[in-house]
């Protein structure tokens, strides 16, 4: 049994106890120790006897507070006189702390945004997303399309799934007219019940609205407004497309920022058969263009169901297994991504690395800069420990201090954080107020930031100085080099390795941003604009583009069914001779007019593009297609020109196979594609131009679209701005971390410029002597700036391989990897170098001028 | 004139009844006992020192024993100061609770 309090037990409670107190207290601690033994195990007693201590600590800490007001006004007035006597010193240790807690903040706010993403549900522990999985090339693949005909089909055939909702992926611009407005807008396709299982709730009208209604639409307050300013929308006309009229059924609360579900129009899914001329498209078993939500009983195991509903897909395409779907929980898909791999996760764990990275920074130069002021303070501690100090009370002072001003810090740093607010958004493409921060959470978070970091920073002076002897200091033997350089060594060191390692990451991922970006997309996609095709337009298609060929800066026009890096439409079953019977890829459809290679400049690998080609009337397209590469090794033929290939319904003529192009983000490695001849589907037209005057040949072209289309917006968009915006991610993701290792190696820079100054002021006599000696100037710098390059270097070795491991990892993310050149981690390497070099310089010239007289005077 | 408060009163109280042994360990399990509610080490430490300071009580030093690791013990007794305050507490509960048997009816 334990007999005594153990040495922390004593220690926590030195810190808190009034001193004339403490042995008493300790010895009813004893006691009480003595009683506790024998009323139970071990740990029991254990258990008991801290639970005894630890809660009375906050209220022995208050009261020992309010008891020692005398000596605060003393306290106060040593660290003002600190303070003003060291205000280089001061200043550097706040702004270091300042910048450390606004980048805490942020990245705090930001991690708690992304944790809270899709929180909001009610059912949310019911909600699931219904996932694929596919076979391609040899594996599965997980993906979250579904087909169209799964959700209803589930929830009448499992009882265990209580709803479903779909969703089309993607969204439309369609025209929305009111008598008040009249404008394209996005639209999304889907079920109603998505309102029933998810927490959207409506603000008027009723979801029974749409029960008989083949012509609901659902609208956000911001439309709702957008359309019929004050008015109730309830019950009114939109006509949609400007043929179709619907009726509102009712208005939804703007869907929230942290919701991955977000729209402000819904259509019934049924429609877009209508639409999009696609008979039976939303009843169809064979395509996974649909997002499918479902909600499972309370009882329900997942496993089970899963186990149920995994050949379902199979039976309904009657095919050969090679889609099966599964049930992945809503909430985490986020987070965790549909496979549980982790997806916004990693920015989240990076923010937070990030945050503490930087406070750490921060926490250092605090705790070098103290401990190269600690020889002053030295004097102060013994003078104290002199008049009878304990010390407990040195302890506190410190600590005191350095939260205090930690503190001062934490209040320049919330003042920077809401001024920075617009800014920290435009890098990570969040929607933060300054009444985000005013969240109990964030206030809290803060302060506890505050509070640990003025603890840790100041924990150097608080316990090891608290220790010193006072004889030994009083002596004056406390000067020179001791044990604690080594430390602020250390520290230094490790704050260059984060510098560096950050500085590599940067100029990583801004290389392979521009790689991304350079990347030869397999086509040419500068100077042509886009604009939808509608109504008309889309009708009299081939009039429109002679009309707009007529125009001189016009270089070629072609048209397609999407956009063309977001093509989504895709679908299986694909069979040709000598198939084996196992492959069946998932293929992507693209459908064009005979002028997409040519405004496109993409090449031909054999056979020829489109031309002159006959439609079938039954299904809008021609007789012949293009394959792309991939599409022709995964048939494995050499000269698939002139061969047929089928799915259900037709069967197709390969007229030739076009070199491979990226029809999708990036990101994706290309899949197989086939490209019809299908003027029935043409929903962009894309116009290649060549003209000085930009405006004026869009004028043009605005003309040309009112003699076809008048009464309906004129949209026109410009490819390659498109493409911006697609790698926005990666180009923000890069500007984040520039910032970040800027102010990494301002932070560092500051720390070092600190000690520099400290150690160049201990050395004062010794360059003297120097001098006197005949060292030049030269050489005095020398001899000062070669200890901290050899730091550099050494924090150099450390960093890089941390940093390679970093990239290797975040670029397994991308079918397309930059190589890691090894000027990256050079020019890091030689950046910081250069960064030390300049920062020591100023010190060490100032002190390798001085007249040695002066600082051999008081020998 | 203050009035204690009831925590400060619970613990005169208890110093008062320990006559034996009033230190803060007994006083801190008399208490537990009697309210059933769990009394912290600072629970009773911080009024005692309080009562102390303002007068309420007096101490005494007592012996060291082996059991609390040679330290000494403190004891406290009330002083006139401190019986003056608990007998006003006293009185004015007896008014506010003179004559009331339930709480159906008023009095």
């Amino acid at each position: 049994m334990k007999k005594n309090p153990g040495k922390i037990a004593r220690f926590l409670l030195r810190m808190v106890l009034p001193e004339e107190e403490y042995a008493f207290l300790m010895g009813d601690y004893e006691e009480e120790l003595n009683i506790l033994n024998g009323s139970g195990s071990r740990l029991k007693v254990q258990f008991k006897f801290w639970k005894l201590i630890l809660e009375s600590l906050p209220g022995f800490f208050g009261r020992s507070f309010i008891r020692s007001s005398a000596m605060f006004k003393n306290y106060f007035k040593i660290m003002v006189r600190n303070v003003t006597r060291n205000k280089g010193f001061t200043f550097i240790s706040t702004l270091s702390l300042a910048t450390g807690i606004t980048v805490s903040t942020f990245a705090y706010i930001f991690i708690l945004d992304d944790l809270s993403y899709d929180s909001f549900h009610e059912k949310g522990d019911k909600l699931y997303m219904i996932c694929t999985e596919y076979f391609i090339n040899g594996r599965w693949n997980p993906g979250t399309g579904t087909p169209p005909a799964a959700g209803p089909a589930f929830k009448e055939e499992y009882p265990d799934i209580v709803n479903t909702a779909r969703m089309k992926n993607g969204t439309s611009r369609i025209v929305m007219s009111t008598p008040l407005k009249k404008e394209f807008d996005v639209v999304k396709f889907g079920d109603a019940s998505i309102f029933e299982m998810f927490t959207f709730p409506l603000k008027s009208g009723s979801l029974e609205n749409t029960n008989n209604d083949p012509y609901w639409i659902l609208i956000s307050e911001k439309i709702a407004e957008k359309y019929f300013d004050k008015t109730e929308a309830v019950g009114k006309t939109i006509i949609v497309d400007n043929t179709y009229e619907f009726t509102v059924a009712g208005v939804f609360e703007d869907m929230p920022l942290n919701s991955m579900i977000r729209f402000d129009i819904m259509v019934p899914l049924e429609f877009h058969e209508r639409y999009a001329r696609n008979e039976g498209g939303t009843r169809t078993w064979t395509n996974l263009s649909f997002r499918t939500y479902a909600e499972l009983n309370e009882n329900a195991s997942l496993d089970e169901v899963n186990a149920k509903i995994v050949n379902r897909i199979v039976e309904g395409n009657g095919n050969s297994e090679q889609v099966r779907p599964f049930l992945r929980k809503y909430n985490e898909i986020f987070l965790y991504g549909i496979t549980g791999d982790g997806y916004a996760i990693g920015r989240v764990i990076l923010f937070g690395i990030i945050g503490i990275f930087i406070l750490s920074l921060a926490c250092i130069n605090f705790m070098n800069l103290s401990i190269a002021r600690s020889t002053t303070r030295a004097k102060e501690v013994g003078m104290r420990k002199v008049i009878g100090a304990h010390r407990a009370n040195l302890i506190k002072q410190f600590l005191g201090e350095s939260i205090f001003l930690s503190g001062i810090s934490a209040v320049i740093a919330v003042g920077a954080a809401i001024i920075l607010v617009p800014h920290f958004n435009m890098l990570t493409g969040k929607s933060f107020t300054p009444s985000t921060l005013n969240n109990t959470n964030v206030i809290i978070g803060i302060i506890i930031i505050t509070f640990v970091t003025g603890l840790i920073s100041g924990s150097y002076p608080a316990f090891i100085l608290s220790a010193f002897r006072p004889v030994r200091i009083l002596k004056g033997v406390f000067l020179g080099r001791n044990s604690s350089f080594q430390v602020r060594k250390a520290l230094v060191i490790f704050q260059f390795i984060i510098s560096i390692a950050l500085i590599i990451c940067t100029l990583g991922v801004k290389k392979q941003y521009e790689e991304m970006i350079r990347h030869d997309l397999g086509y040419n996609a500068e100077h042509i604009v886009y604009m939808p095709l509608m109504g008309p337009s889309k009708e009299q298609y081939f009039s429109y583009k002679n009309e707009i060929l007529k125009i001189p800066e016009i270089k070629t026009v072609t048209a397609a069914q999407a956009g063309i890096n977001a093509v989504y439409w895709n679908g299986h079953n694909w069979r040709w001779e000598g198939r084996n019977p196992e492959v069946d890829p998932l293929i992507t459809y693209l459908h064009v007019d005979e002028d997409l290679a040519k405004t496109f400049e993409m090449k031909m690998i054999s056979g020829s593009f489109f031309n002159n080609e006959t439609i079938n009337e039954s299904n809008g397209r021609s007789g012949n297609v293009i394959i792309n590469e991939v599409f022709a090794e995964i048939m494995e033929d050499a000269n698939p020109v002139g061969k047929q290939i089928t799915n259900e319904e037709d069967s197709y003529v390969i007229k030739g196979v076009i070199k491979n192009f990226n029809f999708k983000n990036l990101n994706n490695r290309i899949g197989p594609l086939i490209i019809f001849y299908a003027p029935a589907y043409y929903n962009y037209v894309y116009v290649k131009l060549q003209s000085d005057d930009l405006t004026g040949t869009i004028a043009k072209i605005e003309d040309t679209h009112n003699t076809f289309n008048r009464g309906f917006p004129f949209v026109v968009n410009f490819l390659d701005e498109e493409f911006e915006t697609i790698y926005r991610g990666e180009e923000l993701f890069g500007i984040t971390l520039s910032t970040v290792a800027l102010l990494a190696v301002l932070i560092s820079c500051l720390g070092l410029f600190g000690l520099a100054s400290c150690m160049t002021d201990q050395r004062t006599k010794e360059i003297g002597i120097r001098k006197t000696l005949g060292a030049s100037r030269v050489n005095i710098i020398y001899l000062l700036s070669v200890e901290f390059t050899k730091w550099v270097m050494i924090a150099n070795m450390i960093a890089w391989p941390v940093a390679w491991m970093f990239l290797r990892g975040w670029l397994t993310n991308y079918a397309i990897q930059m190589s890691m050149g090894l000027w990256i981690f050079l020019g890091s390497g030689f950046i910081a170098v250069i960064v030390t070099i300049v920062t020591v310089s100023f010190q060490s010239f100032k002190a390798a001028s001085a007249d040695p007289v002066n600082s051999l005077r008081y020998e | 004139m203050e009035y204690l408060s009831r925590q400060e009163e619970m613990v005169l109280l208890a110093v008062f009844r320990l006559g034996e042994d009033p230190s803060l360990v007994n006083i801190r399990h008399y208490l537990n006992n009697t309210t059933e509610k769990h009394w912290s080490m600072s629970s009773v430490y911080i009024p005692l020192d309080r009562l102390y300071k303002s007068g309420h009580l007096k101490t005494e030093v007592g012996e060291p024993t082996p059991v609390r690791g040679g330290r000494a013990k403190k004891f406290y007794s009330l002083t006139e100061k401190g019986v003056n305050a608990l007998q006003k507490v006293r009185q004015v509960n007896n008014t506010l609770w003179d004559g009331i048997t339930d709480f159906s009816s008023t009095v």
